[in-house]
């Protein structure tokens, strides 16, 4: 006769006294308890005789042979493989359209070849003011005025040796180095629009410096993105639509 | 051939000593994914999955019970199958009745030797069973089957699916409640389970 008075609780207990999975303190406890309890006794000799029952269930015999073929065994791992392309390919587009939009907004923030121009009208006005060091303006239009003959005609001083007039020169070319290098300096003192983008420029990485500063591999990067993206995008699909 | 040799050889890629391991296991498996799908178009395709993929996965056995590293693989296939049919629902060739249980019983349940009355009674027992675990919840019926049918303890039936060892206490007691109740609706099948555990025993 099936006994249908013993909790689930005491019920679950007793499945786990059956298998021997109480700690001896509870073990000891449910022991006492079963003794003093015939409901209890007979929810315990149901228990065990549903789980010889289960365990005396004999194997079903295999319809047939599982053995595997070499062409079965390489037929799954084609099979495999393909499984593994789709969340492949979804990851690359994925990727590909964040690095496009990535370089398509850089672009369009940093605004390309533009932002190399403050830097580079600071460089061409330190080799200008080189220049005019170098050349003064008398010597320049002397030679506008056609005076260059009379420059070449000056003798030169009898007491100036060949060494001193080339340690004179050194000397002039230095100082005209050392206030072009104060150019930069100076200038980043200065509160200037230049002086943010170059902070700006500073700080990207090199490769993207590059790209920017170099508008043709900017727009071929992101026509292969843009490319890559949707082969990917449309690889991923058609794997997708081949999945089991 | 010792197991551990051709698990080791299999594990070099032999595929003839893993045929020998399929031999030896394939009824093994092939039960555990019967009585885990309930119907033998589903065990089929769940057994040979999972033969494949111990094939695939064996360089990662390391050891222990290949018994309960085959039952991990063959539970896993049959919830893989489980999702691919409620995916993709598909009607069984086989007769059932009215109450979604499958008529013809396997005969290889029947014993020769036994007298016509008891091997009906014993026939009749196991098909209740059968019946009554295939009507427990999937991951209750996956639980007694590893602890009751294959005789795996907790820690290994821990392992196998992948649960906490107070979830499978919890759900081998429930799963154990239901069968009672269930093998309750049979009457005299009940009784009739003791005297045969009785002559068995």
């Amino acid at each position: 006769m099936m006994n249908e008075v013993v909790p689930p609780k005491e019920w679950e207990e007793l499945s786990m006294f059956l298998d021997e999975q109480l700690n001896p303190k509870d073990n000891e406890r449910l022991e006492s308890q079963i003794q003093q309890s015939p409901e209890l006794q007979s929810a315990l000799d149901e228990l065990r005789a549903l789980r010889s029952l289960l365990r005396s269930q004999p194997e079903i015999k295999a319809p047939r042979n599982y053995s595997l073929s070499a062409d079965t065994v390489g037929i799954q791992f084609k099979q495999r493989n393909v499984g593994s392309i789709f969340p492949a390919l979804s990851f690359a587009a994925v990727i590909a359209s964040l690095l496009f939009v990535f370089v398509f907004i850089s672009d369009l923030t940093y605004g390309g070849p533009q932002v190399y121009q403050s830097t580079n009208v600071i460089e061409e006005q330190a080799e200008m003011q080189l220049m005019e060091k170098s050349f003064p303006e008398s010597a320049l239009s002397g030679e506008e005025d056609g005076d260059f003959g009379e420059v070449t005609a000056v003798p030169l001083e009898p007491e100036l040796g060949e060494l001193e007039i080339m340690e004179a020169e050194t000397e002039e070319l230095k100082s005209v180095q050392d206030e072009t290098r104060q150019i930069e300096p100076r200038y980043q003192g200065e509160s200037q629009p230049g002086k943010a983008i170059d902070e700006v420029n500073n700080n990207l990485p090199h490769l993207l410096r590059y790209l920017i500063s170099n508008r043709m591999a900017l727009r071929t990067l992101e026509i292969f993105l843009f490319i890559f993206a949707i082969a990917a995008g449309m690889g991923a699909f058609y794997f997708y639509s081949k999945r089991d | 051939m010792d197991e551990k040799l051709l698990i080791v050889e299999a594990q070099k890629g032999d595929l003839d000593s893993f045929n020998r391991l399929v031999l030896a296991y394939q009824n093994m498996v092939y039960s555990q994914a019967y009585r885990m799908m309930g119907e033998p178009d589903s065990a089929d395709d769940a057994t040979q999955e999972a033969f494949i993929s111990a094939f695939n996965k064996i360089r990662t056995y390391r050891g222990g019970s290949f018994k309960a590293w085959l039952l991990r693989i063959v539970t896993n296939a049959c919830y893989d199958e489980l999702r691919r049919r409620k995916r993709r629902p598909t009607v069984s060739l086989n007769p059932q009745n009215s109450q979604d249980a499958q008529t013809e019983f396997p005969g290889w349940f029947t014993d020769p030797g036994e007298m016509p009355e008891e091997a009906a009674q014993r026939s009749e027992l196991r098909e209740g069973i059968e019946s009554c675990l295939k009507k427990l919840p999937v991951e209750f019926r996956e639980i007694i089957l590893l602890v009751d049918i294959q005789g795996l303890d907790y820690k290994e039936t821990s392992n196998v699916a992948g649960l906490p060892l107070g979830t499978v206490k919890s759900r081998l007691a429930r799963a154990r409640f239901r069968m009672r109740e269930c093998l309750n609706l049979f009457g005299e099948l009940f009784t009739a389970a003791h005297r045969f555990v009785g002559e068995s025993g």
